[in-house]
C-alpha cells in the first residue's frame, strides 16, 4: 500500500509539474471561456438562433408587379427586414442587366399570384429569401381568397394571430432528447477524447520505462502491482483533474453570467443538467479509463522500443471506436433500446459510454445500471489483474511484442 | 554494523529460456563483509543468475536462501546495480532517487539525507536538480550506483559495474565497493574484467556456459597451483636462465625468459632451497625470488577459454 501510495504520488506529480500539462490545461480553460464568453461581449445572445435573412442595412429590390397590389403589401410584410421593393419600369431585360452589373441585389417580377421570377447575382449558403417572399405570397393569396368569399376583414386579423397552446408531458417510460442529446453529445466525446488521451499517456509511460531500462531497477524495488496500478490511477486522477478544472470553469461562468445565458436554450439543457447524471458521468468515466488503460499499460509494457506502441495499442483503439460509434449512431437515431446498445451497456469495454448514453437519453431500470456497473467493477479489476500479469512478463521482452498466443502461454507457464 | 552477517546463496538453479539451457545447476554464495566475484565470459549465464537473485524471474528449479531459508526479498535491503542501465532521463536526478528510496520502504527525510551523501560522494552534488539526460554516460552510471546503494542495502548486487567506467571512476566505485565491504555488507557482482576483480574481491565463481567450474577463495586458489614454478626478478636475469640451463638441469625441468624476469620450473617442490644456494652462490644480483602464483587472468583463461565462444550474452 505505501508503494502504491508512492507510485500514485509520482505519476501524478510527474504530470501536474509537466509544462504540457499545465499548458494544455490552461489553454482548454481559455477555450471553454471563451465559448461562453465571447458571444456574450458581442452584444449579447439574443440574436442566437435567429434564422430568417436579415438585410444588413436598408436593401432596395427591383419589383416588377405583373398581379397589382402586392408592392404595397410586400412592403408591409417586409418593413422589419431591412428590404424596401421599389417598383421596376417593364422592360424585364433592364432588370436583369442591373441586377447583374450589381446597382440592386436582385429583383423579383411577380408573375401571377402563386408564382414569381427572382433575378440574383449571387446565392449565399445563408439566403433564407426565397422562403420568406414564397410565404408572403401565399399569406396575401390566402387572404385575397377569403376576402373575395366574403369573410370580414376583422376575422382575417384573429386568424393571423391564432396560436395554439402546448403542453408536452412524456409519459414515465419517456424522455425528453430534445434536451439532453447535446449534452449527452459533449459528454460523450468528452469521455471519448480523456480515455483515449490519457491511456495513450499510460502505455507510453510504460513503454519509456521499457526502453529506457529503468523497468529492471523498478520491478526489483517494488511490487508490479503497486507499480501498474500506481501508474494508472495517477495518470488518471491527473485526467480527473484536467477534466474537472475544465468543466469547473464552464459552470462558474455560467453560474456568473445566468441571466445572460437564460436566452440560450443549449447552454440552459447542459449547466441545467441532473446531478445524478453528473455523478454517472464521473463514475463511467473512472469506470472507463481503468479498463482502457489497464489494457494500454499492458500493451506498453509488451513493446521494447516507443515506435511499436502504436501497433501494438492499436487492437484497443478499434474496441473503443467501435463502442463510440454504437453509441453515435443510436444516439442518432433515438432509439436507445436497440438490441446492439442494450447489448453493448453490458459489455464491459463498450458499457461505459453506451450505458452512460442510455442512462442520458433513455429509460433504464435500476437494475440494469447495477448490473452493468457491477460487471464493469469486476473487469476492471480483473483486467487489472491480468493486465499486472502480462506486465510482469512483458517487462523483460526485448525485441518483438509477442504474439496473443504467445502471451496467453507466457501466463499460463508463470502462474504453473 | 553488521559484524555477524548473513550467508546469501543461490543453490543449483536451472534455467532454460526456450530450449536454450542457460544455467545448469549453478550455486554461488555470499558472506557479509566480503565481496564475490562471479565470473564468466559473455553468455556465461552470469545476468540470467544475478537477475533470479533478484527474483526478476524465477528459477526452473532452484533456490535462493538467505541463512537457510528462502530469500524473503520485502525483508532483506538489496541494492542492485542492473546490466541494462537506465531510469527516467526526463526527470530531475534528486527526484528519480528520491523516487527509488521511498519505493525500497525509505522515509522521506532519510531518503534526502542519503541522496545527498551519495552525490556528494559520487562528485555530481550539483545535479541534484538538473535532469538525468544531461549527464555523460559514465556519469549516468554513477548515479545508477548511487540509486543502488541510497537505501542502505544489505546486499549489494552489481552487474558489469566497471563496463564504462573511466579509470578514475572505476577507482571510485572500487573505494565506495571496499567502504562498503567494511561497513560488513555483503557485495555480490559480476564481471569479465579481470584486473579490477582481482583488486578487492576475496571470494571468485567461475561461471562456464551455465556451470560454475571454479569456486572459492582466490588466495587458496591461487595456492592450489602447484608450487614448483618460480620467478626470479633480478638485472641479470637472461645471465641467469643461462646459467641454469646449463648447471642446474637436475633440478630444473624448465628455464626461460617471460617479460624480462627469469621463470623456472623445478623438478620437485623441496627443490626451491637448492635453487635459492645455487644462485646465492653466483652472487648474482637479485632482487625476489618468489613462487610464481597465475595472475586470476591467468586462472580464468584456464577455465574458459578452451571451448567455442558461448552465444549471445543471457537474455
Amino acid at each position: 500500500m505505501k508503494q502504491f501510495k508512492t507510485v500514485f504520488h509520482f505519476e501524478l506529480m510527474n504530470y501536474l509539474k509537466r509544462k504540457s500539462y499545465i499548458a494544455v490545461t490552461i489553454v482548454l480553460m481559455a477555450v471553454v471561456a471563451a465559448i461562453l464568453l465571447v458571444p456574450l461581449a458581442m452584444g449579447g445572445t439574443a440574436d442566437v438562433g435567429q434564422q430568417e435573412t436579415v438585410a444588413e442595412e436598408n436593401t432596395e429590390i427591383l419589383l416588377l408587379d405583373e398581379t397589382g397590389g402586392a408592392l404595397e403589401y410586400l412592403n408591409g410584410v417586409f418593413a422589419d427586414s431591412g428590404y424596401t421593393f421599389v417598383s421596376a419600369g417593364e422592360d424585364v431585360a433592364q432588370m436583369k442587366a442591373q441586377v447583374d452589373e450589381g446597382a440592386y441585389e436582385f429583383a423579383v417580377v411577380v408573375t401571377g399570384p402563386l408564382s414569381y421570377t427572382r433575378y440574383v447575382q449571387t446565392i449565399t449558403m445563408y439566403d433564407m429569401f426565397d422562403a420568406q417572399l414564397s410565404e408572403a405570397l401565399l399569406q396575401k393569396y390566402k387572404e385575397d381568397t377569403l376576402l373575395s368569399l366574403g369573410v370580414p376583414q376583422q376575422e382575417l386579423e384573429k386568424l393571423d394571430t391564432a396560436t395554439v397552446t402546448q403542453d408536452v408531458q412524456i409519459t414515465a417510460s419517456g424522455k425528453d432528447q430534445s434536451q439532453s442529446y447535446w449534452y449527452t453529445y459533449i459528454l460523450i466525446m468528452v469521455l471519448y477524447m480523456v480515455i483515449i488521451i490519457y491511456g495513450q499517456f499510460v502505455s507510453s509511460s510504460v513503454a519509456a520505462e521499457k526502453s529506457t531500462r529503468a523497468m529492471e531497477l523498478l520491478i526489483t524495488s517494488a511490487n508490479p502491482k503497486s507499480l501498474i496500478f500506481g501508474k494508472v490511477l495517477g495518470t488518471g486522477s491527473a485526467g480527473l483533474l484536467q477534466f474537472a478544472l475544465v468543466l469547473g470553469t464552464a459552470f462558474a461562468i455560467f453560474n456568473a453570467n445566468a441571466e445572460a445565458y437564460a436566452a440560450v436554450p443549449m447552454l440552459q439543457a447542459f449547466f441545467g443538467m441532473p446531478l445524478s447524471l453528473f455523478l454517472y458521468t464521473i463514475l463511467f468515466f473512472v469506470l472507463g479509463f481503468y479498463i482502457y488503460a489497464f489494457l494500454f499499460a499492458a500493451m506498453g509494457s509488451l513493446v521494447s522500443r516507443m515506435e511499436d506502441l502504436g501497433t501494438a495499442t492499436q487492437p484497443i483503439l478499434w474496441l473503443f471506436i467501435v463502442a463510440f460509434v454504437v453509441v453515435m449512431f443510436s444516439m442518432g437515431s433515438g432509439e436507445m433500446n436497440n438490441p446492439v446498445i442494450v447489448a453493448c451497456s453490458f459489455i464491459p469495454f463498450t458499457s461505459p459510454m453506451a450505458m452512460f448514453s442510455r442512462i442520458a437519453l433513455g429509460n433504464v431500470a435500476p437494475w440494469e445500471i447495477i448490473v452493468s456497473v457491477a460487471i464493469l467493477v469486476v473487469s476492471a479489476v480483473l483486467i487489472g489483474m491480468l493486465a499486472t500479469g502480462i506486465y510482469r512478463l512483458g517487462v523483460l521482452l526485448y525485441g518483438n511484442p509477442p504474439k496473443p498466443k504467445e502471451i496467453i502461454r507466457m501466463l499460463k507457464n508463470s502462474k504453473a | 554494523m553488521e559484524v555477524d552477517g548473513i550467508l546469501f546463496e543461490a543453490k543449483d538453479l536451472y534455467k532454460s529460456f526456450g530450449s536454450k539451457e542457460v544455467l545448469k545447476g549453478v550455486s554461488i554464495s555470499a558472506k557479509s563483509g566480503q565481496a564475490t566475484g562471479l565470473l564468466g565470459r559473455n553468455g556465461a549465464g552470469k545476468t540470467t543468475t544475478i537477475r533470479i537473485a533478484m527474483g526478476v524471474f524465477p528459477p526452473d528449479s532452484g533456490s535462493v536462501l538467505v541463512d537457510g531459508a528462502p530469500i524473503d526479498r520485502g525483508k532483506l535491503r538489496i541494492g542492485y546495480l542492473p546490466e541494462e542501465r537506465g531510469l527516467y532521463a526526463k526527470s530531475l536526478i534528486a527526484e528519480q532517487l528520491l523516487y527509488l528510496a521511498r519505493l525500497r520502504g525509505m522515509h522521506t527525510k532519510e531518503a534526502k539525507k542519503s541522496i545527498a551523501y551519495w552525490l556528494e560522494k559520487m562528485g555530481l552534488a550539483e545535479y541534484a536538480n538538473k535532469k538525468l539526460e544531461v549527464l555523460s554516460k559514465g556519469n549516468q552510471q554513477k548515479i545508477q550506483l548511487a540509486a543502488a546503494l541510497i537505501a542502505k542495502p544489505e546486499l549489494i548486487i552489481l552487474d558489469e559495474p566497471f563496463s564504462g567506467l573511466d579509470p578514475v571512476n572505476a577507482t571510485l566505485l572500487e573505494d565506495v565497493v571496499k567502504e562498503q565491504i567494511t561497513e560488513g555488507k555483503m557485495v555480490l557482482f559480476s564481471s569479465h574484467q579481470m584486473n579490477y576483480v582481482e583488486k578487492f574481491c576475496d571470494h571468485i565463481a567461475i561461471l562456464h556456459q551455465g556451470r560454475i567450474v571454479l569456486d572459492g577463495e582466490i588466495d587458496e586458489i591461487k595456492r592450489s597451483y602447484d608450487r614448483k614454478k618460480m620467478l626470479v626478478k633480478s638485472r641479470q636475469a637472461e645471465q641467469i636462465v643461462q646459467y641454469c640451463k646449463e648447471k642446474l638441469e637436475d633440478i630444473l625441468t624448465l628455464a626461460q625468459m617471460e617479460e624480462g624476469n627469469a621463470y623456472l620450473e623445478l623438478k620437485e617442490e623441496k627443490l626451491k632451497n637448492d635453487l635459492l644456494l645455487a644462485l646465492a652462490g653466483q652472487r648474482f644480483d637479485l632482487d625476489s625470488v618468489s613462487v610464481f602464483e597465475p595472475s586470476l587472468n591467468d586462472i580464468f583463461v584456464e577455465y574458459t577459454g578452451s571451448e567455442e565462444v558461448a552465444a549471445d550474452e543471457a537474455v
